[in-house]
């Protein structure tokens, strides 16, 4: 079977000049389909700047990259349909969504870009799917709890039944009983939808509990790839993951023992 | 270790005004402590904050506090006007925010914040003051406190603000340190450096603390006793080195929806609430 | 207000908008400010609207036998030196301010806004350019900028508008660009960008919603400096023309009687001072209201 995603020496940056930021340096990954791949590392190592490239909001890379068959040009947006199939949750539930606008308004709107013409069932589907139901519909998001809110920004991503779902941290704003609840729906979607995902996080427990393979990332670079079994029995070589396992140690999910 | 003499709280309630009456957001707060190290924790709105807030006067208006009993050392709390706060804080009893971002001042030099309490509470010489503070930034574990005691908030990274912060509060040795979710904002591995450097400080030099999280694990491993908080009351406290011995359902639940290799690939358990924990 | 508000669990989209509405209100109506700056604003409109009921005078009849009449059962607020009654002047004076204080806002607001969403979402030399433009225009005094246009067009209310709303779109440029610098990377933005919506769609659908507030504040603050505006070009006859009644020009006319006849001045000038109040006092209190760090 072909890999959904592919990527091959690509470079991030941000910024132009002189006061150009090199952000991640030569990522290659290859990701099956169906796959939930995690992303770790530290902050600033460059996990979100990789992510959003995938998803299409920074042009600024270069390398190769093919999403869903299709590659990407790098230094240039991607047409719309792209976005159809590549769909991305932020890490903030609070600042994910438009205060002004309401759970209708949120979901309605790339539905409307999209051309879906039951877009009045799919709302309805999908605030379901999320366990909202339809008495969320009319909310605005300061009238919703985090958790709600980031139920809401997933439901924004899967109405348009992408092939690929990037998720950003999803999970670290919010409690553990609630991070709980989101793990439980993502790992419910990817029962039901073939979408692949990419998943990534500093939170060691949630990449082995969620994740099929992981890479490691520090300043930029992938220092490591594993998978998840091997991540649990802690069998890795790169001294910055295992500094990584020190930090979670007897944290939650990663035993020390082990 | 166990003096219980350090803090004596008892019936502390914080409300607040709201279109229905007034609301308690803390509701009958216990804790007597010593020189050891409480952990807080509970989920986000459980009152963690305005709990510490209240124990340092800083319940912001119109929040009422009240309490039986709210003593530090033989310091009667509850008599304070605004300047015997004022008196106690940064003295006596310090605190730590999340963010070392918001909690520095961004147009003032970090020395300058660092000997700030000094030249409130003690009178010092400027030449004297700096060598305390550079003393301290480097108990704190900062390699080149010359170059950051002249150093602007902005010039530093999220955990060397976060050390920053920490050395202004040990300047006046205080007897007391609320640490409010401390190492949320910091990465991973500055998250481990930063609580043991908290650790070391306190153990060493015999300061209470007060930690709040809402990451009950990470509380377990620096904390003697844990005090689990629901919705503004204390539902449970804990020995920290025996989390298995929780009794209460919330706690429990708190511990169960953390993914755990055993449940690899499979749901998590999901925490059902019982209103019946708001009144026990 | 967050337990009002999940009480009320909307069903539709208009529902759903009611309800904003009326928490809104609701907050309006408790803050002490918006309630009698609203109050004051609320009787100029009344004034305007209904100025033939509520006249007991045709505006702009003559008498002079009853010229420089104090205020009395006849005339209650007195006549001018043409002998009209003033109280009748009052009340049509009303819609000229109106109507300038509208036709200002209406062509200046979406101006600024779109020149500032404009120049902060495009960035680049863009920006630069247009907000040079709105320094330049923000440099010129007010009065003097529609002095100068005025003269040099031709004195009337509609040259006052024109000259009033050049110089008072500026401030919503900056407000503008500030926010949708701010908002620019905001990540609801960058949602909206992932959903495939691009430049206009973002600009108008995803920032402009959250500039409207600070721009209603911003525009009740200006209204009081509108109005104040016109009637210092009213009150230099640059204004509306006679016979309009029209309040600066009435202040106007009553310079030369203002120690014999104090009225005639000072009713159109206690008229201007209430409702630039009015204005003023509304738009702190939307300020307090609208400002979303106020409440959360
Ligand atoms: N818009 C930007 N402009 C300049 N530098 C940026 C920008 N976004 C991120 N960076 C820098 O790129 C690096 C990687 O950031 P990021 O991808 O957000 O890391 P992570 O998500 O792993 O925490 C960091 O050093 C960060 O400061
Ligand atoms: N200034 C305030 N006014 C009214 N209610 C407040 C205020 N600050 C906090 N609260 C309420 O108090 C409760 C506890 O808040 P907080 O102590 O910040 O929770 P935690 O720190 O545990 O997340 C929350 O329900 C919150 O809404
Ligand atoms: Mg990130
Ligand atoms: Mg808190």
């Amino acid at each position: 079977m072909n890999a959904t995603i592919v990527i091959q020496g690509v470079d991030v940056f941000h910024g132009q000049g002189a006061q150009r930021f090199h952000a991640v340096k030569q990522a290659s990954l290859s990701i099956a389909p169906r796959e939930t791949f995690g992303l770790v590392g530290g902050s600033g190592s460059g996990k979100s700047s990789l992510l959003r490239v995938l998803a299409g909001l920074s042009p600024n890379w270069s390398g190769s990259i093919t999403m869903a068959g299709e590659a990407m040009p790098p230094g240039q947006r991607p047409p719309r349909a792209f976005h159809r199939h590549v769909q991305m949750v932020f890490q903030d539930p609070y600042a994910s969504l438009n205060p002004r606008h309401t759970v209708d308004r949120i979901l309605s709107e790339g539905l409307a870009l999209h051309g879906f013409r039951d877009a009045e069932q799919r709302i309805r589907d999908v605030l379901d799917q999320v366990g909202l139901g339809p008495r969320f519909r009319f909310r605005y998001p300061h009238e919703l709890s985090g958790g709600q809110r980031q139920r809401v920004a997933i439901a924004r991503a899967i109405s348009l039944e992408p092939q690929i779902l990037l998720l950003d941290e999803p999970t670290s704003a919010l409690d553990a009983s609630v991070q709980a609840e989101i793990l439980n729906l993502l790992m419910t979607i990817r029962q039901q939808r073939p979408v692949t995902c990419v998943f990534v996080s500093h939170d060691l427990a949630v990449i082995a509990h969620i994740c099929d393979r992981v890479a490691v990332m520090q300043h930029g670079s992938i220092v490591e790839h594993l998978t998840a079994d091997e991540l649990i029995s802690r069998q890795v070589s790169h001294p910055y993951t295992r500094q990584l396992l020190a930090a979670s140690e007897g944290l939650s999910g990663i035993d020390p023992a082990a | 270790m166990t003096d219980a003499s350090l803090l004596d709280i008892e019936g502390l309630t914080v409300s607040f005004p709201s279109d229905s009456g007034r609301v308690s957001v803390v509701r009958d707060f216990a804790l007597r402590m010593g020189r050891e190290k409480i952990g807080i924790v509970g989920e986000s709105g459980s009152g963690k904050s305005i709990t510490a807030r209240a124990i340092l006067g800083l319940v912001p208006h119109p929040g009422q506090t009240t309490a039986r009993r709210m003593q530090l050392g033989n310091r009667n709390l509850l008599a304070l006007d605004s300047a015997g706060w004022r008196g106690i804080r940064g003295k006596y009893a310090g605190m730590i925010m999340q963010d070392p971002k918001f909690s520095l001042n961004p147009v003032m030099r970090i020395g300058d914040q660092i000997t700030e309490t000094l030249r409130l509470h003690e009178k010092l010489d400027r030449a004297e003051q700096r060598r305390r503070a550079i003393a301290i930034l480097q108990a704190v574990g900062i390699d080149d406190p010359e170059r950051v005691y002249a150093a602007y908030p902005h010039e530093l990274s999220g955990g060397m603000g976060q050390r920053a912060m920490i050395a202004a509060m040990l300047i006046s040795s205080p007897e007391l340190i609320i640490a409010d979710e401390p190492t949320s904002a910091l990465d991973v591995l500055v998250r481990e450096q930063v609580l043991k450097l908290l650790d070391d400080l306190v153990t060493t030099r015999g300061i209470g603390l007060i930690l709040i999280s809402h990451d009950l694990p990470m509380v377990a491993r620096f904390c003697d006793r844990i005090l689990v908080m629901y919705r503004g009351r204390i539902v449970e406290t804990l020995d920290a080195h025996h989390l298995d011995r929780a009794n209460h359902p919330y706690t429990k639940g708190l511990m169960a929806c953390l993914p755990q290799p055993a449940y690899r690939g499979q749901m998590l358990p999901s925490l059902s609430r019982d209103p019946a924990w708001e009144q026990a | 207000m967050s337990a009002a508000a999940d009480s009320l669990i909307p069903n539709s989209r208009r529902e759903a908008r009611l309800i904003q509405l009326r928490i809104g209100l609701r907050r309006v109506l408790r803050n002490p400010s918006t309630l009698v700056g609203g109050i004051l604003v609320l009787l100029l409109l009344v004034m305007a609207a209904l100025a033939p009921l509520l006249a007991t005078h045709d505006p702009m009849a003559q008498s002079l036998v009853d010229r420089l009449t104090p205020p009395g059962a006849q005339h209650w607020l007195g006549t001018d030196q043409l002998g009209r009654d003033i109280y009748s002047r009052l009340l049509y004076g009303a819609q000229p301010t109106l109507m300038i204080v509208i036709l200002v806002i209406a062509f200046s607001a979406p101006l600024g806004l779109i020149i500032g969403m404009v120049a902060g979402y495009m960035g680049g030399w863009v920006e630069s350019a247009l907000m040079r433009l709105t320094d330049i225009f923000m440099a010129f005094p007010r009065l003097i900028l529609a002095l100068a246009l005025v003269s040099a067009l031709k004195p009337g209310l509609t040259n006052a508008v024109i000259a009033i709303a050049i110089t008072a779109w500026p401030s919503y440029a900056r407000l503008a660009r500030a926010e949708t610098l701010a908002l620019r990377h905001a990540d609801f933005v960058e949602a909206a960008r992932g959903l495939g919506q691009t430049g206009t769609r973002i600009v108008i659908g995803q920032i402009l919603p959250l500039c409207l507030s600070s721009a209603a504040i911003r525009a009740t603050l200006d209204m009081a400096g509108i109005i104040l505006t016109a009637a210092g070009l009213g009150f230099l006859g640059l204004g509306a023309q006679p016979p309009m009644a029209e309040w600066g020009a009435m202040i106007g006319t009553g310079r030369d009687h203002i120690f014999d006849a104090w009225w005639v001045a000072a009713v159109p000038g206690i008229a201007i001072l209430l409702v630039s109040l009015g204005f003023n006092l509304l738009g702190d209190g939307l300020r307090d209201v609208l400002d979303p760090k106020h409440h959360d």
